[in-house]
């Protein structure tokens, strides 16, 4: 797969505050890419950037592999986007509005509109002031906006904020739609991990202007899908002995002194008879899935690259 | 910036905003003349019923044609930052420059269609309800809007750059008047006392298409009768266009949304 958005070192300053300090990202055709972080984390000014609202105020970004100011702008034309909320007239109808935008990207034949608008199930809303739509219709207006001239990118900042949930699991299986059938590379941004997890297929985690990690779907369950909690007498001494016996070395002790061990290299049985051989009480043993929160937020805590 | 211009101008036909200045303007001129004919029902000697008096209400109120630019600016791209189609519009590929310069072109194209239509209905109900000759007061007034043509074009573009600057549509209007009338004005009164700030204020089109205007029918000075008067209108008119859109341009290109 080629690499349709790439950064390298992007910085955005305001004054002395980095919005975004040195990012690298890469997303691949075909993925949806599923970028996570805490508010202002950095993550619409990333994609602000990328869009052309905001300038860099140092590294690189490239779209379709061009990089140049000039290029850029003519690649955005590849691009469809929701920043923040979907942008329309709110005294024009819908159809208008989606007429006014295929007019100004330059989208040949007016039956764009009436497919778009039969895509995103808003025909019947068609003569509807954008002012009275629903929270749920104005994300699918947004989306058939940015749909509009088949592009072959998609971002989209938040968008499932204010849905309710038969309006989530609309636009979730939209997306979804939209990736398989028409290949469309998807990057989008949301609080709602668990919604995010069922989306993405490659997570960049932000905290504080960085990226923590890029990192794989797949990857990633398998790095949440084995996890021992155990709490011993001598969390200390039991880190340094596993440490020591099974070469483990990725685990965190929690703040009530529970040692959590990621990707545990033996068998739940293993941990248990190391802590029993040396005399030391177990209270608490149990092994689970991390929640991709869970994960987000150890990764914060060690703010590891 | 063909395309995005293509874009505006369909808005703005299929909206309702320049249609209801139009109206509204239309409405108000056409009014003024009927109460004129009213008034000579009343009073048989009634000497403002005539089509010199009625033309002459806006030929000594130019600088209204400067506010009026500005509230269809307004009216046209209220909001455009807070509504999010501005960054439709650079999301989609259109550059800022491009951006800037269709809407001016679009506003003022946009008010010419305007103001001619409101001109009909004025010049054409004050020649048909009121008395006198019509033909010379409407060249007069025709002349007077050529004369300010330069100058409502380059408000126009302050407009557009002032509402690209601002996000808020209400804090670009107060901007507006500030550099359109509060300054100039401001500049006159001290030049009631300092003889070349005076001169430096009547380079300012609120003041040359204002303040140096006579009133009729005491002074019937009008600064674009006289030839020097007419090339100093152009080139405050044509001076003002090219830093407005120079200043526009430059800061329109820096704007982050």
């Amino acid at each position: 797969m080629d690499t349709v958005i790439e950064t390298r070192g992007l910085t955005k300053r305001y004054g002395d505050f980095a919005a975004l300090d040195g990012v690298d990202v890469s997303v691949r055709r075909g993925e949806i890419f599923g970028l996570v972080g805490d508010n202002g984390a950095g993550k619409t000014t990333l994609f602000k950037l990328l869009c052309g609202l905001a300038f860099p105020s140092g590294g690189e970004m490239r779209l379709f592999g061009e990089h140049a100011q000039a290029d850029l702008e003519r690649q955005r034309s590849r691009v469809g986007a929701i920043i923040e909320q979907p942008g329309f007239y709110p005294n024009l109808s819908v159809e208008k509005n989606i007429e006014y935008y295929r007019i100004q990207k330059g989208v040949p034949g007016k039956q764009v509109v009436s497919e778009l608008l039969e895509l995103m199930r808003l025909t019947h809303a068609k003569r509807r002031a954008c002012k009275n739509l629903s929270m749920g219709m104005k994300q699918r207006l947004g989306l058939a906006m940015a749909l509009l001239g088949e592009p072959e990118i998609l971002i989209l900042d938040e968008p499932i904020t204010g849905l309710d949930p038969s309006g989530i699991v609309e636009i979730r299986a939209l997306l979804q739609r939209l990736n398989r059938e028409r290949g469309i590379t998807i990057v989008l941004s949301s609080h709602n991990l668990a919604e995010l997890e069922q989306l993405a297929t490659t997570y960049a985690f932000m905290s504080h202007g960085r990226i923590l990690e890029q990192v794989s779907a797949e990857r990633l369950v398998a790095r949440c899908a084995d996890c021992i909690d155990i709490a011993v007498s001598d969390a200390e001494r039991y880190t340094a002995l596993f440490e020591k016996s099974f070469g483990q070395t990725r685990y965190q002790v929690l703040p009530d002194k529970t040692v959590r061990i990621f990707d545990p290299q033996q068998s739940i049985e293993a941990y248990s008879a190391l802590a029993s051989e040396q005399g030391m009480g177990i209270f608490k043993l149990e092994r689970h899935r991390m929640s991709l929160e869970q994960y987000y937020l150890d990764l914060k805590e060690r703010g590891i690259a | 910036m063909l395309n995005y211009m293509k874009s505006e101008w369909y808005r703005i036909v299929h909206g309702k905003e320049l249609y209801l200045i139009t109206g509204i303007l239309s409405a108000v001129v056409l009014a003024a003349n009927v109460i004129l004919y009213a008034m000579t029902f009343v009073e048989d000697a009634f000497p403002y019923a005539s089509v010199r008096f009625s033309l002459s209400n806006l030929l000594y109120m130019m600088t209204m044609l400067f506010a009026l630019g500005g509230v269809l600016v307004a009216v046209l791209y209220a909001d455009d930052r807070k509504n999010g189609t501005m960054k439709n519009a650079i999301v989609h590929g259109c550059s800022r420059t491009s951006l800037f310069i269709g809407k001016s072109l679009i506003s003022v194209a946009a008010g010419l269609i305007c103001m001619a239509a409101v001109l009909v209905v004025y010049i054409g109900s004050a020649a048909l309800l009121l008395e006198g000759p019509a033909a010379e007061p409407a060249v007069e007034l025709l002349m007077a809007v050529v004369a300010a043509l330069p100058s409502v074009v380059a408000i126009v573009v302050l407009a557009v750059a002032l509402d690209g600057f601002f996000s808020k549509t209400t804090t670009a209007i107060v901007a507006f008047a500030v550099i359109v009338f509060a300054i100039p004005q401001v500049l006159a009164l001290i030049g009631l006392r300092y003889e070349p700030i005076a001169e430096l204020a009547s380079w300012f089109p609120a003041v040359l298409f204002g303040n140096d205007v006579g009133v009729w029918p005491l002074d019937f000075t009008m600064p674009w009768e006289q030839l020097l008067g007419w090339a100093k209108c152009m080139v405050v008119g044509f001076g003002w266009l090219a830093v407005f859109a120079v200043a526009g341009l430059w800061r329109a290109r820096r704007v982050e949304l």
